[in-house]
């Protein structure tokens, strides 16, 4: 453990264990908010762990040069750009329509 | 990233020019969340204007940016310069300023979109004075407004410096090589900016500006501007255009940003109603719109998305014609502003005007109706006490004594000075008009006495004395003082023993609360203040050597590097901020832990080595997505979470989900091959000097690889943004709903 700990930034483990965290935070986070703005974010935290992981992985485990895991990671970001943008926009239109953003109430397809 | 010469820098890497990108995309993040924190809806326009303003304008920027990258083909800043290198006298010829017509005209959509990029008029709408009194800093006063203006004084000294690196061949002199090494770093800039400006007139240095002189606290005309140049020289082409008096109407700034035609324009709420004459274009439905109106339009899909005009759409003439506006007024202002350059900057005596006010040397000249000192003519004064009522805050006191022909004659006229706001409502209900306010602003403890001709004094405590001092008393006075205390006479003990405070010790006049009023008792406090100092500046430095002594004895022991010091802190922030954007009650504070957490991701990219994939974490995650989750949050109303806190049930199952998530994702992470045993703690080409210097150009293996092996995925997430775009903007038009 204490090897790990000095040498913190050319290990493999504690890449993965931080992204591992930050992967469970996003589902805590996903879970528990009801506003839909804060889902949000904890998807936001799930897509940065995955990326974590992407880019560690191709510079410890990944054939030289890495560039191909970061490549990866990169169209996630763009991804995940284009995806807040939407998201937001629906949240938007969402809260002009139901004066609320609490992805509980809205659920008029349900008969109420 | 900055390169002050081909030594002096911090570090050069292969992508500088997107760093400096994304950490000016940081600005945003800051000016909206001090908007908000106010609490006040004007700060809040003004931070939404200031967010949209920066934002429109960033686009025009990273186009200039990047077309000098492409043109140097590089984005290492060093490059760029070294790009501009041209080998003779005529070295400026290599300027990327005169490389090309179209690069001049983007030097110019460059300069332009700088000023608006660091709120200078005419682009200063964001603080617009007479609508939003500071606009997004108001609330904020002392240190805190003191740190806003810090960091907007860099921001200038900051894109000046770019300017100059991108257009004027960064460090380099503009006539002969030999220059560079016979002239200090900053003086190359500084003939750069006597040829960009033609200003290096001011230049002569920073003009010190005594921290308790009370002339520096007077607010005039022309301080901003004398501040303005005790800059760096290179912040002078973006400080140059302040002094002008049109400003830009909001919706033409932003409407400007059309100047460069694929520029993404980004309008910002318009204001309640009742300010739609002066936030907005105040016409047609522009006024209803709210702060729910937000829009963001792209001026490229205008067809999709015209701005409402009168009474409906707007037809595609008339974008075109508001486009033509925007520019017409931006060169409006621009053209006014550009006179001040050449023009009207020496007044008839030949001392400075408006622009630059060169105190103390050249007497500050103050306006008509210019409030300073309170002036009281005693000979006139009937004692009638008008000023002491009128004063709001009862800084006045008087007493009056019969004189030998029987009238009431003033005989003390007090103004307490550390409470009179320089209202000047005592002069206006004076009725013999004795009571006058002077243009005169300086308060000076030495010649408070001499240059005021004793005619009033500030005292300790109004007992002091009852006895009243006039002209000759003060002039005694001076002279007694400036004697040694043991060859006084007799006379002259008696003379000050009962005008003399004899507890304290302090003489009646002289500014009240300082002590000393004569140059020898300031020299006095001087001497013993500067051995205070020093003895605190020897502590201090015995401290820290003991600091680095018990560091050093530290690091001989373990094998730790500066990159494993640093590694654990960030990967704590990540995770902290990651907690806080899970568990936060307030979603802004939510949303401000997710930058950090994204911040530290882009931390932990560095270690990897994944320097662009980390500059643009930073651009497009914290400047840009973090900005819509803040504005979503703010739009949104429930801050607090209040409708939408979590229940119990929801909570453990929230714990269950995440423990579940933990496992899983641990134990995948394990069971790939080949990472059990040993495979977790081996060490792959190890980070050591990652601060100073990146050794592989990762940036250049992604550049191949997208252009290449993914380029069909490249192209077809082009395509999905620009759907995105589009269907974002159809999503949040009003009459979609």
């Amino acid at each position: 453990v204490i090897d790990v700990f000095l040498a913190g930034p050319d290990r493999l483990l504690p890449y993965l264990l931080v992204a591992a965290a930050l992967f469970s935070l996003g589902v805590v986070s996903v879970a528990s908010r009801r506003n839909a703005v804060g889902y949000l974010m904890g998807i936001e935290l799930m897509l940065n762990a995955a990326n974590l992981d992407f880019v560690a992985y191709g510079r410890f485990r990944g054939p030289e040069p890495a560039a191909q895991a970061q490549v990866a990671a990169l169209f996630v970001i763009a991804l995940a750009a284009a995806e807040a943008a939407v998201a937001l926009a629906l949240v938007y239109a969402v809260f002009r329509n139901f004066r609320d953003v609490d992805l509980d109430k809205i659920r008029t397809l349900n008969g109420d | 990233v900055f390169p002050f010469s081909q030594w002096y820098h911090m570090g050069d890497p292969p992508v500088a020019a997107l760093y400096l990108g994304a950490v000016t995309g940081l600005v945003a993040v800051s000016i909206l969340e001090a908007g908000w924190s106010s609490n006040n809806k004007w700060s809040y326009f003004g931070g939404i204007r200031a967010v949209a303003m920066i934002v429109s304008y960033e686009t025009p920027i990273a186009l200039a940016i990047a077309t000098i990258c492409m043109w140097s083909g590089t984005m290492s800043l060093q490059g760029i310069i070294a790009a501009q290198y041209r080998p003779g006298w005529l070295s400026f010829s290599g300027w990327n300023l005169f490389q090309s017509p179209l690069l001049a005209i983007l030097a110019g959509v460059y300069y332009i979109a700088a000023l608006a990029e660091c709120n200078r008029a005419p682009f200063d709408l964001s603080e617009g004075e007479s609508e939003l009194v500071g606009g997004f800093h108001t609330e904020y006063s002392g240190l805190r407004w003191g740190l806003f203006f810090i960091a907007e004084y860099s921001d200038m000294l900051l894109v000046g410096g770019i300017f100059a690196t991108l257009f004027l061949g960064g460090f380099q002199s503009p006539i002969g090589e030999q220059w560079i090494v016979s002239l200090p770093p900053f003086a190359e800039a500084v003939v750069h900016t006597l040829i960009a400006g033609g200003q290096g007139r001011r230049l002569g240095g920073l003009h010190d500006v005594d921290p308790v002189d009370p002339a520096a606290l007077s607010h005039r005309p022309g301080d901003e501007a004398r501040v303005d140049q005790a800059r760096s020289p290179r912040a002078v082409l973006p400080v140059r255009p302040r002094p002008h008096p049109t400003r830009l109407r909001p919706a033409r700034g932003r409407g400007a940003g059309g100047l460069w035609p694929v520029s993404v324009r980004t309008r910002g709420p318009d204001g309640p109603r009742h300010l739609g004459g002066v936030l907005g274009r105040g016409r047609g439905r522009d006024r209803d719109r709210g702060l729910d109106g937000q829009e963001v339009r792209t001026g490229a899909v205008a067809g999709d998305a015209p701005p409402p005009g009168e009474g409906g759409r707007m037809s595609f003439l008339g974008w075109v014609r508001e486009i033509v506006d925007g520019v017409e007024s931006t060169a409006t202002g621009l053209s006014t502003t550009a006179r001040f350059l050449w023009e009207n900057t020496t007044d008839a005596e030949g001392g400075a005007t408006a622009l630059t006010v060169d105190y103390p040397v050249a007497p500050a000249r103050v306006p008509d109706g210019f409030r300073g000192h309170l002036f009281n003519d005693v000979d006139k004064c009937t004692l009638c006490k008008q000023c002491q009522r009128a004063c709001p805050i009862d800084c006045i006191s008087m007493e009056g004594e019969l004189n030998e022909n029987a009238k009431f004659r003033i005989s003390r006229f007090d103004i307490d000075l550390s409470k009179c706001i320089y209202c000047g409502l005592c002069t206006q209900v004076c009725p013999t008009d004795c009571l006058t306010m002077t243009k005169g602003y300086e308060i000076d403890p030495v010649n408070v006495v001499n240059s005021h001709g004793g005619r009033y004094l500030f005292r300790m405590r109004p007992e002091q004395t009852k006895r009243r001092m006039d002209e000759s008393d003060v002039e005694r006075l001076n002279r007694i003082t400036a004697q040694d205390p043991e060859t006084l006479s007799d006379e002259d003990r008696e003379f000050l023993s009962e005008i003399e405070d004899r507890e304290s010790g302090r003489f009646l006049f002289g500014r009240y609360g300082m002590g000393y009023y004569t140059p020898e008792n300031k020299a006095k406090a001087d001497a013993a203040r500067a051995e205070r100092k020093k003895a605190r500046e020897l502590a201090a430095a015995q401290a820290a050597q003991a600091e680095a002594a018990a560091k050093a004895s530290v690091e001989g022991g373990g094998d730790l590097n500066v990159a494993t010091l640093l590694f654990w802190p960030v990967a704590a922030l990540t995770l902290a901020g990651a907690a806080g954007a899970a568990f936060a009650r307030n979603l802004v504070y939510a949303a401000l832990s997710l930058g950090a957490c994204l911040i530290g991701v882009a931390g932990l990219y560095l270690f990897l080595q994944a320097e662009y994939v980390a500059v643009i974490q930073m651009i497009v995650y914290v400047g840009g997505i973090l900005i819509l989750i803040l504005f979503g949050v703010m739009f949104s109303r429930d801050v607090l979470g209040t409708s939408s806190r979590p229940v119990w049930g929801g909570r453990v199952l929230a714990a269950a989900a995440g423990v579940v998530a933990l496992v899983c994702t641990l134990r995948l992470a394990l069971l790939v091959p080949g990472l059990r045993g040993t495979g977790l703690v081996e060490v792959r080409s190890p980070v050591d000097s990652w601060v100073g210097q990146i050794s592989t150009n990762s940036s250049f293996h992604l550049g191949t690889l997208l252009l290449d092996d993914w380029l069909a995925p490249f192209l077809v997430l082009g395509v999905l943004l620009t759907v995105v775009l589009v269907a974002a903007l159809g999503l949040v038009r009003k009459d979609a709903a």
